[in-house]
């Protein structure tokens, strides 16, 4: 892993982006630090970072805008954090763009981890689209539609194929309940939120041993799932 | 004759009856008159009955009419039939003169009488309503309850013409008042009564309570002489104590409606103040504990490192505290907009799970899940949050490497969570308490585990949100079992 990666810290508290900074000094990372929306994405476009820390609640800009913005013009990687209490924000990032949120207050070593994931990700979308998958004892194969688990060939129906598949193609990234029904069943209505559960479950029986552990979709209650990355 | 004169004897049996006597002598003069003229015995039939009729008009009841009737049946006999000045009839045609004009004439007085008494019994309504009235619309003026005492001692005080007090309770203040008013007099005084005066204030009275099956919020007094026996006078003032009664109800509840309405702004400022403060403690907090965070993983002296440990402990538990407060406030004020939606128990038992695994070292958390899927409406966030404070003190009750077990199965109506551990128990006078807002046992152990009483509470909050209960018990052997449940298909259920 290329430890030269910039990263740019927007936050408003001092001590929070200090703390971010260090951790990341100790993981021997460069970061930038900023406060605000308008100094944020002067740094964006002067020093292109790998990867963007930001904060929701800026003084001066909704850190929404701030995601909208960036992403007319780059794919680069956000991770949003944010308050407990945030969560129609935190939707509102992720289906802006955003990769992955963390709630405040948050471990270093979760924050360090999930920048571990999305930089992984950057690296992975630069090579061709990748056609199998491995996680655990879980091999997915996208273009033969076909998943073993232990070996063994599990039978998935048309639907719950396509719903782990947009899952799988995301790995390490949550994806929001709307997003994937926007890209599973095209049109929905927000009464399709159930059967999304439905079929989630339906899926889980056939891969996780144990439902209420499971090793490789992890629900965000409230936001959306997450197919593990490793 | 002066009027008022006639008014006071009016209702005396000995008037009544010398008016009928004079009324019939005068119709028995003027008979003899008329016979004397020469006109025939006709008109001496029509002039008694006219007699009869102007009897009843002038005297109470049907008794004076109906004797007219019959002396003068006996007048025309004795003095204008043949043989004279007898009471026999020689011609037998005259009993049916005789009949029919008895029959007339009671008849006629009958119906008189009863006009009479009914538009008496009219004008009396009349005078009722128009006086229910009045003091209906003074007490509507009324704006507190001593004005209503006030308004309604002075109103009785003019329609019956005498004194009258008004005596209030307070059951709050445990205070009486007598709000009283002399015969003639405009102005009222007001004393306060202790319970002896009390006594001696209704003796000798005539009582109305201002009172309904429920509540009593006074007396209303009168002297015994002021109104007669039978008239309706009472019933008239009966109803007007209702009146009363209706008035100072409708008081009771606007002052009520009023307390209620500065006790729930003065919540809602507390609640506001309480959400400002932690909201700003946040941030700070956050701060902290991460710069804690990252001194731990960076320190290499064991002494730094200890003092660290503990500066991150207790930022986190404060945090947590912190966190725990702004849902309080948050569900306190929006029970109604919980935003639930149909969510997977499954998911939300393992991400409450999956949460608390990071902080339960060496706990061993065992799930026991029916196969079926249950979906039901709820917010997820906050039952995993249930979850995990019920999970969490689980994990401070009990010894390390204990089982703590969720266990999730349904009823009919319900899907029941039960977290049981296999710590010390609940003590049995706690089992109710331990839900309430800032409850702390005073057990042994109260200071080497710190709680806020927040916890449990919170719990308690979100699930009555929910429509659902919880419940602590002991189990038969050994530790405590916390349990809720959340109704299926969101079918809302009281209590």
């Amino acid at each position: 892993m290329d430890n030269t990666n910039l990263f740019l810290i927007v936050e408003d508290d001092r001590q929070i982006r200090s703390f971010i900074s260090f951790s990341l000094k100790t993981q021997e990372y460069r970061s930038i630090e900023v406060a605000n929306g308008k100094d944020a994405m002067r740094a964006i476009i002067t020093q292109k970072p790998d990867v963007i820390i930001l904060d929701l609640g800026l003084p001066d800009m909704d850190g929404l805008d701030v995601i909208r913005q960036v992403r007319t013009f780059s794919d680069m990687p956000i991770v949003v954090v944010s308050a407990r209490d945030q969560d129609k924000e935190k939707i509102e990032a992720l289906d802006a763009g955003a990769d992955d949120y963390l709630t405040k207050p948050f471990s270093i070593n979760e924050l360090l981890a999930r920048l571990r994931v999305v930089l992984r990700h950057t690296v992975k979308s630069a090579d061709v689209i990748q056609e199998s998958y491995e996680v655990g004892d879980l091999e997915i194969n996208l273009e033969k539609h076909l998943v073993l688990l232990h070996d063994n060939e599990v039978h998935l129906t048309p639907m719950e194929f396509k719903i782990l598949a947009l899952l799988v193609k995301n790995s390490g990234k949550v994806l929001t309940h709307s997003y994937i029904l926007k890209e599973v069943w095209g049109d929905y209505l927000e009464t399709d939120a159930q059967s999304l559960r439905v079929f989630m479950a339906n899926i889980r029986r056939k891969l996780e041993k144990d439902p209420t552990n499971p090793r490789y979709i992890i629900t965000e209650v409230g936001i959306g799932y997450r197919f593990v990355d490793e | 004759m002066s009027i008022p004169t006639v008014t006071k004897y009016k209702n005396k049996i000995w008037f009544q009856a010398l008016i009928t006597v004079v009324i019939l002598c005068g119709a028995t003069i003027l008979s003899i008159l008329i016979q004397k003229i020469g006109f025939s015995e006709t008109n001496i039939v029509v002039i008694y009955i006219l007699s009869v009729l102007i009897v009843s008009r002038y005297t109470k009841g049907y008794a004076y009419g109906i004797i007219a009737s019959v002396i003068d049946m006996f007048a025309f006999n004795f003095f204008f039939t043949e043989p004279l000045h007898t009471f026999n009839v020689y011609n037998k045609s005259y009993m049916i003169t005789f009949a029919v004009m008895l029959a007339a004439s009671i008849l006629t007085s009958m119906q008189t009488s009863k006009i009479i008494h009914t538009s008496a019994i009219a004008r009396q309504r009349d005078k009722q309503s128009q006086i229910l009235y009045q003091v209906t619309s003074s007490l509507a003026k009324a704006t507190s309850v001593s004005d209503v005492a006030t308004v309604s001692a002075q109103c009785l005080s003019n329609l019956l013409d005498c004194g009258v007090s008004c005596i209030t309770t307070d059951e709050e203040e445990h205070q009486n008042k007598k709000y009283s008013i002399k015969s003639g007099d405009r102005g009222v005084t007001v004393e306060i009564l202790s319970d002896e005066q009390l006594q001696s204030a209704v003796k000798d009275k005539f009582i109305f309570p201002i009172a309904d099956q429920r509540f009593q919020y006074g007396l209303i007094c009168v002297p015994k002489n002021s109104i007669p026996e039978e008239s309706g006078e009472r019933k008239l003032l009966s109803s007007i104590s209702t009146q009363i009664f209706i008035a100072m109800e409708r008081e009771r509840l606007a002052d009520e409606k009023e307390l209620a309405k500065n006790e729930a702004e003065r919540e809602k400022f507390k609640s506001n103040l309480l959400r400002a403060i932690s909201h700003d403690l946040r941030t700070p907090l956050s701060g902290i504990t991460g710069a804690a965070e990252v001194l731990l993983y960076s320190l290499k002296d064991e002494e730094s490192h200890k003092l660290v440990q503990g500066i991150y402990e207790d930022s986190n538990w404060l945090t947590q505290m912190v966190e725990n407060i702004l849902s309080l406030t948050k569900i306190q004020e929006s029970t109604l907009a919980l935003n639930k939606q149909i969510e997977a128990v499954e998911e939300i038992v393992g991400a409450a799970v999956k949460h608390i695994s990071k902080y339960a070292n060496n706990h061993q958390i065992t799930v026991i899940m029916p196969d079926q899927l249950i979906l039901i409406p709820m917010n997820g966030k906050l039952i995993v949050q249930v979850l995990i404070n019920l999970m969490d003190n689980a994990i401070k009750h009990t010894k390390e490497s204990d089982e703590i077990k969720v266990e999730v199965s349904t009823s009919r109506d319900n899907v029941w969570f039960n977290v049981t551990d296999r710590g010390t128990g609940i003590k049995a006078a706690d089992l109710t308490k331990i839900f309430d807002l800032l409850f702390v046992s005073e057990g042994t152990r109260a200071d080497s585990k710190r709680g806020n009483g927040l916890g449990l509470a919170i719990c308690k909050a979100i699930v009555n949100a929910h429509g659902g209960r919880i419940f602590a018990e002991n189990n038969i052997d050994g530790g405590a079992t916390i349990r809720f449940c959340l109704p299926l298909e969101g079918k809302k259920t009281i209590g």
